[in-house]
C-alpha cells in the first residue's frame, strides 16, 4: 500500500508539471492527491463500496484543497485538480472498453461504475466548496481572492 | 483614466485565462472586477466558454466593446495564478494601469515549453502504473507507453488536429503499444495497469473539475458546455483504447 501512495504522490507531482502549476504549490498539490488516494485504499480495504469511498476520499481531497486555497492565497482550482486526479475513474472506462471487446456483458455495469465515481467526485467538490462558502461569507463576496 | 488602455487590460487578462483553463465564472469576475475601476455608468461583461464580450459606456464618452472568440484552450495553472494576482494588485491599487498591461501583455508573449511536457508524461504513466497497484516491470511498460502517449499529443498539437482526434490517436497509440509488447513478452505482467496508467493523462479531470466550479457558481451554460467537453473526452479515450486493443 505504501508504494501505491509514494506511486500516486509522484504522479501528482508530475502531473502538476504538464498542467504548468506554479513551483511552490506542487509539493502541496501532491501530498492533497496523496492524502486522497490514501484514504481512498483505507476505506477499500474495508469493504467500502467504490462510489462511497470515492466521496469521501473526495472530500478529503477537496477539504485539503480548500484549506490551501485560503492559506497560500491562489485560485482553488490548483489544488482540486491535481488533488482528485487519483479519483478520476481512467480504470472505470478501460474496463467498459475492454468489456464490449471481449462482449462480457459487464459493460453496463462498469458503465455505472464509472459515471457514479465521476458524479461522487463532483458531489464532494460541491459539498466542501458550499461548506466553505457558508462558513467564509464576507459582504460582497468575490470567487477571485481579493483578499 | 485611459478607458481603451482599461479595457484592453481586462481584454487581454480574460482571454488569457480562458485560453489557459481558468473556470468561466473566475474570468467573468476578474474582467468585471477591472472594468468598474473605471466607475463608469456601464461596465459589463458576458463571458462563456468559447469567447466574451466587454464593454464600458457612459454619457461622457462614446462606448468601447470588445467581442473576443476563443479557439484553443489548455491548462496553465501558473498563468491563472499569475492574472490572479496581477488582477487582485491592480483592483487594491496596489498596480498602476500602465504596469499593468505591461506585465498582463508580458504573460502573453510567453511560448508554450513542451520540454517539461514531453519528460513528465512518461512520469505520469509510469507512477500511476503504481498507484493503480501494478508492479515495477509494469511501471517500466508504462513510462515507455506514457512517451509515445506524449510524442503523439505533442505532434497533434503541433499539426493542429483537433482535439477529440488527438486524444483518440494518443489513447490508441498507447493501448496499441502496451497490447504488442504484452503479446511479445508475455511474462511481464497484466495489461490493465499499463492501459489504465497510460491513459491518465488524457482523462477529462480538469474538464470535470471546472463543470463543478462553474455549475456551482451559477454559470449553467457553461457548466454544461465543460460537462460535454469531459463527456466527449472520455468517448475519445474509449475509442482509441477499442481501436488500439481491437487492432493488436
Amino acid at each position: 500500500m505504501l508504494l501505491e501512495i509514494a506511486g500516486s504522490f509522484l504522479a501528482v507531482v508530475a502531473f502538476c508539471f504538464i498542467l504548468n502549476t506554479p513551483r511552490r504549490h506542487i509539493l502541496f498539490a501532491g501530498l492533497t492527491g496523496a492524502a486522497g488516494w490514501a484514504l481512498y485504499l483505507v476505506l477499500e480495504t474495508r469493504d467500502m463500496d467504490a462510489g462511497a469511498a470515492t466521496f469521501i476520499s473526495g472530500c478529503l481531497a477537496s477539504l485539503c484543497a480548500q484549506l490551501l486555497a485560503r492559506f497560500l492565497r491562489t485560485p482553488v482550482t490548483v489544488f482540486v485538480i491535481p488533488g482528485i486526479l487519483p479519483l478520476v475513474p481512467g480504470a472505470g472506462m478501460y474496463h467498459i472498453v475492454d468489456s464490449i471487446l471481449r462482449s462480457d456483458g459487464l459493460a453496463s455495469y462498469y458503465a455505472t461504475q464509472t459515471l457514479v465515481a465521476a458524479g461522487m467526485i463532483a458531489m464532494s467538490i460541491i459539498v466542501m466548496d458550499g461548506l466553505f462558502r457558508l462558513l467564509f461569507k464576507k459582504k460582497g463576496e468575490a470567487y477571485v481572492d481579493c483578499r | 483614466m485611459n478607458y481603451k488602455l482599461l479595457l484592453d487590460t481586462a481584454v487581454t487578462a480574460g482571454e488569457l485565462m480562458l485560453e489557459n483553463g481558468a473556470e468561466t465564472y473566475r474570468v467573468e469576475d476578474t474582467m468585471h472586477r477591472m472594468l468598474s475601476l473605471s466607475r463608469l455608468q456601464t461596465a459589463e461583461v458576458f463571458v462563456t466558454m468559447t469567447g466574451f464580450v466587454a464593454t464600458l459606456d457612459d454619457p461622457s464618452i462614446h462606448s468601447l466593446t470588445v467581442v473576443r472568440r476563443i479557439t484553443d484552450r489548455g491548462t496553465n495553472l501558473d498563468m491563472i495564478d499569475q492574472l490572479n494576482t496581477i488582477s487582485r494588485r491592480l483592483c487594491t491599487g496596489d498596480l498602476e494601469l500602465k504596469e499593468a498591461f505591461r506585465q498582463v501583455s508580458e504573460l502573453k508573449k510567453r511560448p508554450w515549453k513542451p520540454q517539461a511536457f514531453l519528460v513528465s508524461t512518461p512520469v505520469v504513466t509510469a507512477a500511476f502504473a503504481l498507484t493503480y497497484g501494478g508492479t515495477l516491470p509494469e511501471a517500466f511498460v508504462s513510462a515507455l507507453t506514457g512517451l509515445v502517449t506524449a510524442a503523439c499529443l505533442y505532434a497533434c498539437r503541433r499539426l493542429r488536429i483537433q482535439a477529440f482526434f488527438g486524444t483518440l490517436l494518443s489513447a490508441a497509440a498507447a493501448s496499441m503499444l502496451a497490447a504488442g509488447l504484452f503479446r511479445v513478452f508475455p511474462g511481464f505482467g497484466s495489461l490493465d495497469a499499463v492501459v489504465i496508467a497510460s491513459i491518465m493523462p488524457l482523462v477529462p479531470g480538469v474538464a470535470i473539475t471546472n463543470a463543478v466550479f462553474d455549475t456551482l457558481h451559477g454559470d449553467y451554460l457553461s457548466g454544461t458546455a465543460r460537462m460535454l467537453e469531459a463527456f466527449v473526452t472520455a468517448a475519445a479515450v474509449a475509442m482509441g483504447i477499442g481501436i488500439g486493443l481491437g487492432v493488436s
